[in-house]
């Protein structure tokens, strides 16, 4: 009946795939689009359609980078004999916000997770190892997120590194900074106190 | 304690249910009708909102309504002088759930305030069916009483499938099996310490439910056996020294999971020895008992809803049954086809469930 609402209808169907996006907020995005200026929905689309070729993996890390080393790679001030191991590129790009590490990252882009379709045989184990030994590295950090598959992965890379001469350790986890501790849910308490460490 | 009264009750779309809205009474509520009405369906509406899961076991799929393209229940409830409204949902595929128009950000507060405990037709199974029915006794107990034992729960269940799937590759990788040691002895103690933890007075409620309302003397005790223990150190070591047997077997022996909560009657095994009328009333104490830890650890007395109990219990229990639920002070919910049964609770609001929808009924004519 109404063929002008296809194309809106198309944008919305996409829209409402990215996180945190619901039906309702997926069209009002489509109808601001059409609202404001054709230069911004252009440059918007053409941001998108080659986000792809210009964004790829850093060589190295495989944190995202437009070059062939992302800028942590590149940079020759950065600790190569410590290394930060994530699940995700916005991990990385977490702890780096924080200012406190010095290292280099290794992003595995995965967890061990073999309900998902990602067992031991597909877990980009390879990769790292090659890298700590090609790189000297003397200690790795595990940072993977403090969920089942987060812990089972650094359980399991700890296990597979023992061997590969590093020192492994992992983060700690517990309560965060500024909380009270009547709002900290039990499994996270539980956690802070089996962390304790004397002072 | 603090009741749990439902003040206001919306269903649409859910099994065969269509525009049902109800005022229900503080204290007693009867569902008349005729066998496949939906009576039972809007117990389950109820529990469903307040506990997240179907007492008859359904999928959601199954709970969505065959002409309808989504299911959803309001539920509105009174307790501490507070009301918060619950509304639950489902399409065939999801689940929304909003307590006060608000995503609630951890199940304890939205299991906080609506405890429901239901007792139905098939609770004969408490008794004579499998472990995994009582475990599901525990639970359902549990995710109201502990805080994070959900959360717990459905963790340890994780690593449980990804673990037993590694064991059930072809040639299993003995490092990633064990790389789920650790998450399954954090969450498995944690439940076990839970479960350990609510059984005493689980027995004490109910013997004291068996002797008020089945005058019965008999002794019964109810015991958590865990083959897993509650520590996490002493769990991970077991876990270590049991993994071959697991490689052998092929899925993990060991831990909550496969735990029983045994009853036995005058020191046998109740499944065995107990008679069909026994078994009833066995069933009942249980879900008494459910009623009573629930209250003593929250301080807030559960709703009761009662489904067909006439096909369970003869006239003088239900007459004793009504008498405790009056004097807790629950609001109680009951299911009937027999009028006769409505009258037992002359205060009661009535209502008339036909073809899905309901409508008030007038007082029965029986009544005193």
């Amino acid at each position: 009946m109404d063929d002008t609402g296809d194309p809106i209808n198309e944008l919305v169907r996409l829209l409402v795939r990215l996180p945190g996006v619901g039906e309702k907020s997926a069209r009002r995005i489509a109808f601001h689009m059409l609202a404001a200026e054709v230069d911004y929905a252009q440059a918007l689309g053409q941001s998108l359609a080659t986000l792809s070729t210009r964004v790829r993996r850093c060589a190295s890390c495989g944190a995202y980078t437009s070059r062939e080393l992302c800028g942590i790679c590149a940079d020759p001030r950065r600790a190569t004999d410590t290394l930060c191991v994530v699940a995700r590129p916005m991990d990385a790009d977490a702890i780096e916000r924080a200012r406190v590490f010095m290292g280099r990252y290794h992003v595995l882009h995965a967890l061990l997770d073999p309900l998902g379709g990602v067992g031991p045989a597909e877990f980009p184990l390879g990769a790292l190892i090659e890298r700590i030994q090609r790189e000297g590295v003397r200690e790795v950090i595990l940072a993977t997120p403090p969920t089942v598959e987060g812990e089972a992965t650094s359980l399991y890379l700890a296990e597979a590194l023992r061997s590969a001469g590093v020192t492994t350790t992992r983060i700690a986890s517990g309560v965060p900074h500024g909380g009270e501790l009547e709002f900290v849910d039990p499994i996270t308490l539980g956690r802070a106190l089996e962390g304790r460490r004397s002072l | 304690m603090t009741p749990v009264r439902i003040t206001e009750l919306v269903v649409g779309g859910f099994r065969n249910l269509q525009g049902v809205r109800l005022t229900p009474d503080a204290r007693a509520n009867v569902l008349l009708g005729a066998n496949g009405q939906g009576k039972t369906s809007i117990l389950e509406a109820i529990d469903y909102a307040a506990s997240l899961r179907s007492f008859r076991g359904a999928t959601r799929a199954q709970l969505v309504g065959h002409e309808a393209d989504a299911a959803q229940v309001l539920l509105r409830v009174e307790g501490a002088g507070l009301s918060h409204e619950y509304r639950v949902k489902l399409t065939r595929t999801t689940r929304d759930i909003l307590l006060d128009g608000k995503r609630p950000e951890r199940a304890v507060e939205y299991f906080g305030g609506a405890a429901c405990v239901v007792f139905q037709p098939g609770d004969l199974e408490l008794v004579l069916g499998g472990p995994d029915v009582r475990r599901r006794l525990l639970d359902r107990i549990l995710v109201r009483v502990v805080d994070g034992y959900g959360e717990a729960l459905k963790s340890y269940a994780k690593a449980l499938r990804a673990r037993n799937m590694l064991l059930r590759e072809r040639h299993p990788d003995l490092r990633a099996v064990q790389a789920y040691d650790f998450p399954l002895a954090r969450f498995g103690a944690a439940v076990v310490r839970a479960r350990e933890s609510v059984v005493g007075e689980l027995v004490r409620a109910a013997q004291a439910a068996l002797g008020e309302i089945m005058k019965s003397s008999e002794i019964i005790s109810v015991a958590y056996r865990a083959k897993a223990p509650g520590d996490q150190v002493a769990y991970a070591a077991m876990l270590a020294s049991a993994v071959h047997n697991d490689l052998a077997r092929r899925t993990t022996q060991i831990g909550p999971h496969a735990d029983d909560l045994t009853l036995t009657w005058s020191g046998r095994p109740a499944r065995v020895v107990a008679s069909q009328g026994q078994t009833r009333s066995l069933a009942l104490a249980l879900r008494l008992a459910e009623l009573h830890v629930i209250e003593g650890r929250t301080k807030t007395t559960p709703a009761l809803l009662l489904d067909d109990v006439s096909s369970e219990l003869d006239r003088g229990r239900i007459e004793r049954l009504f008498a405790m639920v009056t004097r807790l002070g629950a609001q109680v919910w009951v299911t009937t086809t027999d009028p006769a049964i409505a009258s037992l609770l002359p205060r009661a609001k009535r209502f008339e469930v036909t073809d899905g929808k309901v409508a008030p009924a007038p007082p029965s004519s029986l009544s005193p």
